[in-house]
């Protein structure tokens, strides 16, 4: 274990490598376009406004309060997609860096967050003047949001470091990973609302991301603090990391001789 | 003062290579040893050359020395900063410009934005690419980006240099200054470990060789009798 520690708070160390990689990758993307970073804003824009009048014309939808759910929930909902998928590819993409130097393996993985992170924060303004233009009432509530955010950002370090390490001995799981991504979007209460699944609603419970978005919306959404995704999400917070650990201290010397 | 780098009964082995789910089901054959139980020990102001053929260990054992992969068993001391020039403009950005380049390695090689600052122009002067130091390096022609690269790499003042082959950079006139810049970073580091082929450049910047073959030291000591051997036996 303590090669993994170590490699971790070694990397951890180097917060300007990092930061700097992360911030490159987004200007790579977007330099050359005249939009540049702005894209950002304006897709998740474009996507929120398409599904609130597609989705908030229907009869039995709310369309000032789906608005906010949609909003809210796509937001993380990117924020987790990314950092999943990109999390699979984190050590891939970084191999000349990896077989070239000496840096910790767990820089790439911070990385991977931090980019995650800069792209989400692009998309805010956009969740913000949701709730602005749809008169949304603030309550002191919402400040468990940021608390469900440090949450999630501890989440996603372990599921990148777990996938990341994995998907370079196992290809597969890249793909495997993405393709239920593209599921779970569906199986997560995003772009519907629990109550309209009836007495199925339950179900969602089961699904980890379900808890994964309630402590980042419901205190804005329902102004309510949510007891039992908050203890889900702290269950598999403990157990990510204990795996991450196991899988991280298992495969990742084997990275730069595989990767 | 001890050693700069001390390894002793270093083993190394490649994991299987075959990838996917398929080794999930079937326990992988152990695979043989890349390195067999090396030890050597690199002093303060000594030089030391890696020589075999294709294949007998040295990047190998550079890359190990250089903690990029974990040996399998014995141990290995490093006292001091280490910079391998193994891929020259690793990591380069495409999009961004030169100097934003210059920082970002910088960065990777731990160097800090203030120190970077102090480097950049004489890496700048160097590489002659001042005018277009700011356009992204997308626009520079191959030999241009060589340069910062080889400016970039060169700039670095390690305690122990690694070089996997002499490097150099440009065309002939930029070569002989290019040669003069890197002997001067050999000249600076307190130990250096080159592996190469060229009989010629491993007697004119070591001190004393090693012979690797197949991943075990043949025979290591005194430069010219390990090179006499060395030659003799593979010509």
């Amino acid at each position: 274990m303590n090669w993994a520690l170590k490699n971790i708070s070694d990397g951890f160390q180097r917060r300007s490598l990092w930061t700097r990689l992360a911030i490159t990758d987004i200007q790579q993307t977007y330099r050359r376009s005249i939009l540049g970073v702005a894209w950002i804003s304006l897709s998740f824009a474009m996507f929120i406004s398409v599904k609130i009048l597609i989705f908030g014309s229907f009869p039995a939808v709310d369309r000032n309060t789906f608005a906010i759910w949609l909003a809210v929930g796509f937001w993380i909902w990117l924020f987790l997609i990314d950092a999943v998928v990109g999390g699979c590819n984190s050590f891939i993409a970084a191999r000349p860096w990896i077989i070239g130097t000496n840096i910790p393996l767990s820089v790439y993985v911070l990385q991977t967050t931090t980019r995650a992170l800069i792209r989400f924060s692009f998309a805010l303004p956009v969740v913000v003047g949701v709730l602005i233009f749809f008169k949304w009432d603030f309550s002191p509530q919402w400040f468990w949001s940021l608390a469900g955010l440090a949450a999630l950002i501890i989440n996603c370090l372990w599921a990148q470091l777990f996938l990341a390490a994995i998907c370079v001995k196992y290809r597969d799981f890249g793909h495997l990973t993405q393709s239920i991504m593209h599921v779970m979007f569906f199986l997560t209460p995003i772009l519907y609302q629990p109550e309209q699944l009836g007495d199925k609603a339950y179900l969602l419970n089961f699904n980890p991301f379900t808890h994964y978005l309630a402590v980042v919306r419901d205190p804005i959404y329902y102004q309510t603090f949510p007891t039992l995704s908050w203890q889900v999400v702290s269950v598999t917070t403990v157990l990510g990391w204990i795996i991450a650990l196991l899988v991280f201290k298992r495969l990742g010397p084997e990275v730069p001789f595989r990767v | 003062m001890g050693n700069l780098v001390t390894a002793k009964d270093l083993c190394l082995s490649y994991p299987d290579p075959s990838q996917g789910i398929r080794n999930l089901l079937s326990k992988p054959e152990p695979m043989p040893l890349a390195l067999k139980h090396i030890s050597f020990t690199l002093d303060p102001g000594e030089r030391l050359a890696l020589v075999g053929l294709n294949g007998s260990g040295k990047s190998t054992l550079l890359r190990t020395i250089a903690g990029i992969y974990p040996p399998k068993s014995g141990t290995l001391t490093v006292n001091g900063s280490v910079v391998a020039l193994f891929n020259m403009g690793v990591g380069m950005r495409m999009d961004l410009s030169g100097r934003e380049n210059i920082f970002l390695q910088g960065l990777a090689h731990g160097k800090s934005q203030k120190e970077m600052a102090d480097i950049a122009p004489e890496v700048i002067d160097f590489s002659e690419l001042g005018e277009v130091i700011d356009d992204p390096i997308r626009t520079y022609s191959q030999g241009m980006a060589m340069r910062l690269s080889f400016g970039i790499a060169t700039a670095l003042s390690p305690e122990v240099l690694l070089l996997d082959e002499w490097i150099g950079a440009g065309d002939r006139v930029f070569r002989a200054k290019a040669d003069a810049r890197l002997a001067k970073m050999v000249e600076d580091s307190r130990g250096f470990i080159l592996a190469s082929h060229n009989v010629h450049i491993v007697r004119r910047y070591c001190t004393k060789a090693m012979w690797l073959d197949k991943g075990k030291v043949l025979a290591d000591g005194d430069i010219e009798t390990v090179l006499a051997a060395f030659t003799e036996a593979t010509s």
